[in-house]
Order: C-alpha cells, then sequence, then structure tokens
C-alpha cells in the first residue's frame, strides 16, 4: 500500500518536474492558474507593504521562469543588438526584465479583481506557437496572445494584447534611443526609470 | 520505511535538477549566437503550413534583428510623425491635464458610483452608438458583422433596458466586431496618414481624425432627435465622464511601462488601428 503512493507521488514529481513536457497552452495555463491563486490566498486579502513585497516576490518566482528574457531583450534592440558588449547584453536583460516585472506585476497586484481567464486556442509550428486567452474585464474581453518558441520547454517572447505587440512597441522606442544615444546610456535610462517607479510606489 | 528513503532520494534529485535545469536555459540562450536565431527566422519564413490561420502566425519581429553593426545604422521611422514637434508639445499638455485634472476627477466620479453603474452608462452608450456600427459595418460590405450588430442592439434595447445591460454578451453569436468610420476609411485603402495628437482627446492619426468628425454626421441617434446644444454637452460630457477612470488608468499603464512615453502611445495607436482596420 505504502509503496503503491510512493510510487504514485513519484509519478507525479517527474511529471510536475520535466515542464518542458508541457504543451504552449500548458506552460501559460499553470503559471496564470499559479499567480492568480497567489492573488487569491487569504494570507495577501489586506495588503501590507510588506505583504505587498512578500507577494510581488511570489509572483515575480512564478513568471520569471515564463519568459524567455534573452530572446525578448534581443528582439527589442533589434538590429542595434550587435552593438552591445557582451557585459551590455547581460546588464540591458537584467535591467529590462526588472522594468516589465515592476511595471506589470504592479498593475496586476493594483487591479485583480477575480477576472475570469479562458483559455482558447494555440497553434504550433515547430519550434515556434501561439496561445491565445481571454482576460474578462468589467466592460469586455481582452484578446491576449502569447508567441513562444520551444528551447528546450515552451517560454514567451512576445506578448500581443489587443493586436498590439509588447516587442514591437519596445523596439520603436529603442530604435529612437539608439540611433543618437549608446548602449551604456540607455541601461542608465531604464534604470533610472524603475527608480523613479520605485519612489512613487513608495509615496 | 525503505520506500520513503528512495522517494527522498528521487525528489531531492528532482529538485535539484530542476533547478540546474533553469540555469541551464539562462546560460545556453546567454551563449546562443546567430546559429540559433538563424534557425528560429528560417522557421518563420517557412511558417504556414497546416494553419488555417496563417495571419495569425505572421511574424515579423525576427526580420531586422540581424543587421550587422558595420552597415551605418539609419533610423528607419515606420510611424509617419512629420509634425512631431507640435505633437510632442500637445502630448505634453495632454498628460498634464491627465495627471492634474482628469486623474482626480476620474477617481472621485469612481467613488461616488458603484462599479455597475458605470458599466451600465457605459452599456448604454456603447448601445446608443450601436446603428453608426451597423452603417460601418455595411459600408465596409461586412453583412454578416452588420446582421449581429443590429441583433445585438435589439436584444439589449428590449431585454437589457435601453442598453443597461449588455444580455447579449451571453450569446453565442452575436458578439460583431465594433466597426468605425476611420475604419471603414481605412477598409477603402486610405492610410493612416500623418499622426496627430488630439488635445485632451490624444493620439490619432489624419485618416481616424477625419473619421471621428465625420461620424457626427452619419449617426443615425443624433438624426432621430433635435438635442439642444446643452442636452448634447450633458450627452457627451456624461459619457466621457464615465469613461474617465479606465481611460487614465490605462494612460498610467502605458506611461509607466515606456522609456519614452510619446514614442510608446503613438506606436500603440497604431499598431492597433491598422490591427481593427485588417479585421
Amino acid at each position: 500500500m505504502m509503496k503503491k503512493i510512493f510510487f504514485t507521488l513519484t509519478i507525479f514529481l517527474i511529471m510536475g518536474f520535466n515542464s518542458y513536457a508541457l504543451t504552449p497552452m500548458e506552460s501559460i495555463k499553470q503559471p496564470t492558474e499559479n499567480i492568480i491563486s497567489i492573488l487569491k490566498a487569504d494570507k495577501y486579502q489586506t495588503l501590507t507593504p510588506e505583504l505587498r513585497e512578500e507577494q510581488w516576490g511570489e509572483i515575480w518566482e512564478v513568471v520569471k521562469n515564463s519568459f524567455e528574457f534573452t530572446i525578448i531583450s534581443r528582439l527589442s534592440v533589434g538590429k542595434y543588438w550587435s552593438s552591445f558588449s557582451l557585459e551590455e547584453k547581460k546588464e540591458f536583460q537584467d535591467v529590462f526584465a526588472k522594468l516589465l516585472a515592476n511595471t506589470y506585476i504592479d498593475k496586476v497586484q493594483e487591479n485583480f479583481k477575480n477576472q475570469e481567464v479562458k483559455y482558447i486556442d494555440e497553434k504550433i509550428s515547430d519550434k515556434k506557437a501561439e496561445v491565445m486567452v481571454h482576460v474578462a474585464l468589467a466592460d469586455n474581453d481582452v484578446p491576449i496572445i502569447y508567441r513562444m518558441l520551444d528551447n528546450n520547454g515552451w517560454l514567451i517572447y512576445d506578448v500581443r494584447i489587443e493586436g498590439m505587440s509588447m516587442i514591437k512597441n519596445y523596439r520603436s522606442q529603442f530604435d529612437e534611443f539608439l540611433f543618437k544615444k549608446s548602449p551604456k546610456e540607455l541601461i542608465e535610462a531604464l534604470d533610472s526609470k524603475i527608480n523613479q517607479l520605485r519612489e512613487e510606489r513608495k509615496k | 520505511m525503505k520506500s520513503f528513503f528512495y522517494f527522498l532520494l528521487l525528489f531531492s534529485f528532482f529538485i535539484f535538477s530542476s533547478s540546474s535545469f533553469g540555469e541551464q536555459i539562462m546560460d545556453a540562450s546567454m551563449d546562443i549566437e546567430d546559429s540559433f536565431f538563424e534557425e528560429i527566422e528560417s522557421d518563420y519564413n517557412d511558417f504556414s503550413p497546416g494553419f488555417s490561420d496563417e495571419e495569425l502566425l505572421d511574424d515579423d519581429l525576427f526580420e531586422d534583428s540581424f543587421v550587422k553593426s558595420s552597415q551605418s545604422p539609419t533610423l528607419v521611422k515606420k510611424d509617419y510623425d512629420p509634425i512631431e514637434p507640435v505633437n510632442r508639445a500637445i502630448f505634453n499638455f495632454n498628460d498634464k491635464t491627465y495627471i492634474y485634472v482628469f486623474t482626480p476627477i476620474g477617481k472621485g466620479y469612481e467613488k461616488v458610483t458603484p462599479r455597475f453603474a458605470r458599466t451600465g452608462i457605459r452599456n448604454f452608450f456603447s448601445n446608443l452608438h450601436s446603428p453608426l456600427r451597423v452603417v460601418n459595418s455595411l459600408l465596409q460590405g461586412k453583412i454578416k458583422n452588420a446582421g449581429k450588430e443590429t441583433g445585438k442592439f435589439f436584444v439589449n434595447t428590449f431585454l437589457g433596458f435601453l442598453g443597461f445591460i449588455d444580455s447579449a454578451s451571453s450569446i453565442e453569436g452575436l458578439n460583431p466586431s465594433e466597426e468605425d468610420l476611420g475604419q471603414t476609411l481605412g477598409k477603402w485603402g486610405i492610410g493612416n496618414g500623418p499622426y496627430l495628437v488630439l488635445p485632451f482627446i490624444g493620439p490619432s492619426t489624419l485618416r481616424d481624425t477625419i473619421g471621428m468628425t465625420g461620424e457626427f454626421y452619419i449617426n443615425p441617434v443624433y438624426y432621430a432627435r433635435d438635442f439642444n446644444s446643452k442636452e448634447k454637452l450633458i450627452r457627451d460630457g456624461t459619457e466621457a465622464l464615465n469613461s474617465l477612470p479606465n481611460s487614465m488608468e490605462l494612460y498610467k499603464t502605458l506611461k509607466d511601462s515606456a522609456l519614452d512615453p510619446y514614442t510608446a502611445a503613438k506606436n500603440a495607436y497604431i499598431q492597433i488601428r491598422d490591427e481593427k482596420v485588417k479585421n
């Protein structure tokens, strides 16, 4: 009897950790449901600043494993990527991931009101895939498309909201910036943006 | 007891392997150089067979990631913006207005109205503009969409208390895409034209501004009853006020996440409009 239970448990563990066996849609659904359960957790129902930070950290742990930040960085910078030194590439990737996390996790924390997420469709072609979900806001369903690639597991490299690609949006900004300024200045500008947001949050 | 030991052993193995697995991905992707990207790019190039919805998977993100730095950099402005200095000035004016006037008003309004009232008012105005969307669907030759829109209008007007309740939203098949005159002009082959930032209203293009103005003349609702100017002010003011909380929240998100909010707003507007014209 005991043996049987442990056997089943082990099977579950293997299945749980072999995340690369998940389909693209499952790779979206699992972390999404995780985040929702963190947002709904009893201990976070009244958020003190400390609890807020703790919750933020928990969400970040889930989010960071779902995104392919290297490729996100590279695609956002586009043609200027090769003018970054290896050091700058790493720094940029860190600071850009931080900016994305800072703005969007904050928004989710502020605005989550038990919205329903519907998993609509997935399309797979060899190493790339798209997963479409609908988030039911008060007014209407907002369509979100996650673009993913298979790098030992399905990871997100672009998010399209209402037909707007986040990567393209950032690229339009970085293009203009890097036409006049250096990669180093871009990293500094993003860094000061993060600090500015942090200051605002404390107020 | 023995099996418990095995279990622990297995457990720690998986914990260990999964954590090092994550690092491996990061290391690998830090190292992956052009070969990996070229592979993705070539994937992208022949990336259609077997899919019904090719457009969804169409992806030009990888196109210009491979320009080497030896090539002299040129700034390719994709979003046509010939009067950028003027636009930027209006954008900054709007920014101040949004932060110091509209946001406080929106917050105050949010406080004194329950959520269902705001949703109801929004639904009411949306339903009021439904005939206009029918006209635009027809102008674009979307007969089926016009039918859906008409059905939705009747269901919501008669079963949804003059549109306050969006009863049609739960009915399968009564979910038309929302068409406006700017999209109609786009469908007819008219491009965005210069990007414009309108005072108070925000991002637009020449085409969409003309479309917005034109809607005053083709909206059937405006012909149904002769509003005097005071009534018009109340009608349009209520609609604008009711949409403030959401619009201001959206604006703040955009501003917070952007390196250059002006460029971000411009690109977002044009991307979303292009997508709407396409569909």
